[in-house]
């Protein structure tokens, strides 16, 4: 018998490795949900947002509390959230820092511990649950790597002592680098072209642009759930074609300032300044005759078509699906059906 | 400080030398300014700091102002702060109170603060609340009437450190007929206004926006009604909403850089430029008829809109009939100044330059200058975005004197009015910015000056030589226009553009006058003390800096010869040689191709592609190209006389140069040029007819069929050698 077991430990060792590596690279993330980021400067959900989370079933919501940006060459918090209302009982908020990579080539570890105790003092003075997981975004690059990754072993010292999970933004073109020291991952399959350029395909997403990343994926050593993108761009471009500016939220169907000439692009017809979102008047937009707005949003057969590609290649990768973001407008972009199909590809 | 930004400002601009050809663009600014937009920004502060001016009699309160936060209440009595140790050292117990509270209040409302990494605890809130609430009782306890308006403003200012939304709309309307009028009543009310936006009073708070001049609330909230429908429906809900100030003026502006945009593009009329023709059109049908329904206390606003636009759609006699009409309506003081300013500006569509229109025009130019001055003394000038110095006053005569009016003068054929008027705002803009302190020529001007020809720049130096000649307008411009110009600017110039026009002789008297030590402090020097137009380019790079492009610090330097003189007397030597080639000396024989191969070989370097071009312009760009009038185009003269050369020469040292200096200089038809298609992919083609090509190939066979006697250095050249591999793929820049 003990012969017997002598022989099969080495193979089931081998086995174990194996099935090891297989589980690390397509493990599905823990306690997967319908979930949602929130990208706003307030939280306050209006009633076609509570309705959202409730039809869908939506139990998890990435909520940006803080931006980390430089301020006179330290890092310091930026556009802090301000919790003017709660989210349902049953849906857990999940604080997402975004830190500008910049700050990362600054020296962050003596940040970590001030930030993740800053998120807990937040939750704490807004009556939020404490959080059980808190998630780092930053478009890192092979250069800030080292750096970065030092800062997520500082920052995850002080989520273990708080049995807080960690997670990471993962961007596609970050597949190809070693993955952070995170529990998971959610890879951001969005923003995946040139919003610069007038002739190029989507910017948002577009199936091509993500394809030579989809092979990755079957090898990526950390547990991924995928996010994708239920929002909009207007994009505006001068009479050469030269990017001029992202707009806000303009009434593209206001005949005295645009005209549609082809589905998604319009010819801007009249001079107008458009309000600042600061008080700083040399970052006015200006639209004037002859500029031209696109429109950007990704239909729902792209977005499925993209989810069944990357489930092709990683199995568990939808086994939680997060949309980006949850805000009325993008609610109005689809139709319930298309939100389940997200949600449940 | 801000005379020193300025200065800095246009030294910079003055010293950018790739500029030889464009003038630089400035944009049109808004015409129609009912409502100053300036005034943002201007409507508290200079008001509270005038108030502490007065209370410490020291010119730097504002700092003291600005600087009130950083004093600990703690350590109050020892604080140096001016406003502070004023009160304390004058023993004004009142006021020591008030800044007391004030400062107590500023450190509270700062302690908590939402982005720094130490987030506030509840009972860090709690804290701000209770000392919030203190200070809150604290105010209202004030039972005196000296400082009741500072301390009714703490109270608002308490309620919004507590949120209370409700208690600032209460308290405001409990004190707001007893408060004395004022800076911080004023201050409250803005207050009262964030209060009933919050509380979704939308009007009502735009309204007070758009009273106290609160540009950027005012276009954010009312970025919806920013069109005729929104016009029309708050002149439904109050015929004399002071909003209706802001929206007719963004729709009257908007429209009118509208329209002047879809002319420039010249549009055909499709149906998306009628549309908003339409709604343009319908404006002016309704700001009629406001007039007509006299509910409007302000026709003189409306009637201008109307006029304005008008004149802007094309109906110029109609417009101005309109505006006329405005001038005499019942309006604010600014209204009535707007539509004239609008009158003015209109009137220049059609002017024609007449002695009558002239001399309107000359009595609204000194009219706009007394509101100019008035408005700056009242709000200072400011830099706006573009970086200019800024009054909307100011903008205008800028639009009018270096833009609108100069090429109108040019149509009528003054060029010295034209010149003159932009040489006048030049002067008036030093006289504006340090009351001619500092002596500087614009950019603008000097391009103006640069564009003229020797003959009109020497009709110009005579007419600012005698300022009593002309018409009205030609003498009042005068008045600014030359006095930053002495006789060697204008020799300089002079000889310099017959220069430019290959008047060479003509140009020997102007350049014999100019001082050395006047040359030496021009930024050209730093050129002409290093450089020798003797030297054949495509034989020798003078190089004179490391960055030739970029970093090459132009420090003016002394020089010991006028080099442009020089170049003169050689060209008028050579053509004249070439004319007549009899040589004085018969040992001294110089056949006429080497004499044409020299002469096109000083001509080159003197153009816009050589390294002397100093010579002939005053910078010089990779953009470059002959642009000024009655230029002659030395490169093409340069080709002409090599071409001669090449085929007179009968030596064969002097042949092969010549093919070589041909072969060198970019003139003519490209062998490679490149196409984009729309998606930016690129196509390249070759053209074996092209001039480059035939210039190479001439060269190459020459080459190949003297190589014993051909030189080195031309056999070593790598462009050749790729010629003769087959890999030649052209040698010029490409586009």
């Amino acid at each position: 018998m003990l012969k017997r077991c002598f022989h099969i430990l080495p193979l089931l060792t081998i086995l174990l490795a194996l099935t090891g590596c297989r589980q690390g690279s397509n493990a599905p993330v823990p306690e997967p949900r319908p979930a949602a980021y929130y990208w706003r400067t307030t939280l306050k959900l209006d009633s076609a947002e509570l309705d959202f989370l409730r039809e869908h079933g939506v139990k998890k919501l990435y909520t940006r509390f803080f931006d980390v940006v430089l301020r006179d060459g330290e890092p310091m918090p930026n556009a802090t959230l301000r919790f003017l209302d709660t989210v349902p009982a049953d849906v857990e908020i999940i604080p997402v820092i975004f830190i500008m990579e910049n700050c990362i080539k600054a020296d962050m570890d003596k940040y970590a511990e001030l930030l993740v105790q800053r998120v807990c003092q937040m939750c704490e003075t807004n009556d939020i649950p404490m959080p059980r997981e808190l998630q780092i975004d930053c478009d890192w690059t092979k250069t800030s790597l080292e750096r970065y990754y030092q800062f997520l072993k500082h920052v995850r010292k002080h989520t273990d002592s708080r049995k807080m999970r960690l997670s990471a933004t993962i961007r596609l073109h970050q597949l190809d680098m070693t993955p952070p020291p995170v529990d998971y991952g959610v890879l951001m399959v969005y923003n995946t072209g040139d919003a610069q350029k007038l002739n190029g395909r989507n910017p948002i997403l577009d199936y091509r642009d993500v394809k030579p990343y989809v092979n990755r994926l079957s090898h990526y050593q950390l547990p991924l759930c995928a996010a994708y993108p239920t929002y909009g761009w207007q994009l505006l471009f001068d009479n050469n074609g030269e990017f001029k500016a992202i707009l806000h939220d303009e009434n593209l169907n206001d005949s005295t300032l645009y005209h549609p000439i082809e589905p998604n692009k319009w010819l801007v017809v009249a001079h107008r300044d458009l309000p600042e979102l600061s008080d700083d008047a040399s970052t006015a937009t200006w639209i004037t005759p002859g500029d031209s707005v696109i429109q950007w949003t990704v239909a729902a057969s792209e977005i499925h078509r993209v989810q069944q590609a990357l489930q092709h290649e990683r199995p568990s990768i939808n086994h939680q699906v997060v949309l980006y973001s949850l805000d009325t407008k993008n609610i109005n972009r689809y139709k319930k059906e298309d939100y389940e199909t997200f949600f449940h590809p | 400080m801000k005379r020193f930004s300025i200065l800095s400002l246009l030294a910079l601009m003055a010293a950018i030398q790739a500029m030889a050809c464009g003038p630089w663009s400035r944009p049109m600014y808004y015409v129609f300014s009912a409502y100053n937009r300036q005034q943002l920004g201007y409507t508290f502060t200079p008001r509270l700091v005038d108030y502490w001016v007065k209370y410490t009699g020291n010119k730097d309160a504002g700092y003291a102002l600005s600087s009130l936060n950083w004093v600990n209440p703690e350590e109050f009595d020892n604080s140096t702060n001016s406003i502070v140790r004023t009160a304390i050292d004058r023993k004004d117990r009142e006021m020591e109170d008030y800044l007391r509270t004030l400062v107590t209040y500023l450190k509270a409302s700062s302690d908590i603060d939402d982005d720094n990494w130490q987030y506030p605890t509840k009972q860090q809130i709690k804290n701000k609340n209770t000392s919030m609430q203190y200070l809150n009782n604290r105010a209202r306890a004030y039972s005196g009437t000296r400082l009741r308006p500072q301390y009714c403003l703490l109270t608002m200012r308490t309620f919004m450190g507590m949120g209370d939304t409700q208690g600032i709309i209460s308290y405001w309307n409990s004190v707001k007929n007893s408060v004395e009028d004022g800076v911080f009543k004023d201050m409250m009310r803005n207050i009262y206004a964030g209060a009933l936006l919050r509380t979704g009073k939308r009007k009502e708070a735009c309204d007070i926006y758009a009273e106290q001049n609160d540009m950027l609330s005012l276009k954010w909230i009312m970025r919806d009604d920013r069109n005729l429908e929104g016009i029309k429906s708050e002149y439904a809900r109050d015929p004399n909403a002071p909003t209706l100030i802001y929206l007719v003026q963004d729709f009257v502006n908007n429209g009118s850089h509208t329209l002047r945009a879809q002319y420039e593009y010249d549009w055909d009329n499709p149906a998306y430029v009628s549309e908003s023709q339409e709604e343009i059109r319908q404006f002016i049908a309704f700001a009629q008829q406001v007039v007509k329904e006299g509910k409007t206390k302000c026709p003189a606003l409306w009637q201008s809109a109307a006029g304005y636009l008008t004149c802007n759609m094309g109906n110029n006699q109609q417009g101005l009939a309109m505006l006329d009409n405005a001038m005499k309506m019942k309006g604010t003081e600014r209204m009535l100044d707007n539509a004239r300013v609008c009158r003015w500006v209109s009137s220049m569509n059609d002017a024609d330059g007449s002695a009558k229109y002239q001399e309107y025009f000359l009595n609204e130019l000194k009219w706009i200058q007394t509101v100019e001055k008035k408005e700056i003394s009242t709000y200072g000038g400011n830099l706006n975005v573009y970086g200019n110095f800024s009054d909307h006053y100011t903008e205008v005569l800028q639009n009018v004197m270096y833009d609108i009016m100069p090429a109108k003068a040019q149509q009528w054929g003054k060029t010295n009015l034209a010149t003159a008027m932009v040489g006048w705002m030049n002067h008036h803009e030093q006289e504006l910015s340090n009351n001619n302190e500092e002596v500087w020529i614009s950019n603008d001007y000097k391009y103006a000056l640069d564009s003229l020809t020797a003959n009109e720049m020497i009709q110009y130096r005579d007419y600012l030589h005698n300022p009593r000649q002309g018409s009205e307008l030609e003498r009042y411009l005068n008045t600014g226009a030359g006095s930053e110009m002495g006789e060697d600017y204008f020799n300089d110039r002079i000889g310099t553009k017959y220069i430019r026009e290959g008047k060479f002789e003509e140009a020997i008297p102007y350049l014999e006058k100019v001082s050395l030590s006047y040359i030496g402090t021009q930024a050209v020097s730093f050129y002409m003390a290093r450089r020798s137009y003797n030297e054949d380019r495509w034989f020798r790079n003078q190089v004179v800096c490391h960055s030739e492009y970029w970093d090459c610090d132009e420090t003016p330097t002394p020089v010991k010869y006028n080099q442009k003189l020089n170049f003169c007397r050689d060209m008028v030597m050579l053509k004249n040689t070439i004319a007549n080639p009899e040589p004085e000396d018969e040992n001294d024989i110089i056949s006429v191709p080497q004499l044409k191969y020299k002469m096109a070989s000083i001509l080159y370097q003197a153009s816009y592609k050589g390294q002397c071009w100093y010579i002939s312009r005053y910078g010089q760009s990779c953009y470059d190209e002959v642009c000024y009038k009655d230029e002659l185009d030395f490169v093409a003269e340069a080709v002409r006389l090599l071409d001669e050369a090449v085929a007179e020469a009968d030596d064969l040292s002097l042949k092969q140069n010549a093919l070589y200096a041909r072969a060198y200089i970019p003139f003519g038809s490209r062998f490679h040029t490149q196409t984009w298609d729309e998606e930016y992919n690129v196509t390249d083609h070759y053209d074996k007819q092209s001039r480059e090509y035939q210039t190479m190939n001439q060269l190459a066979t020459f080459v190949m069929n003297n190589r014993s006697q051909v030189s080195s250095n031309i056999q070593r050249c790598d462009v050749l050698k790729q010629f003769q591999r087959g890999t030649f793929k052209g040698h010029w820049p490409s586009d």
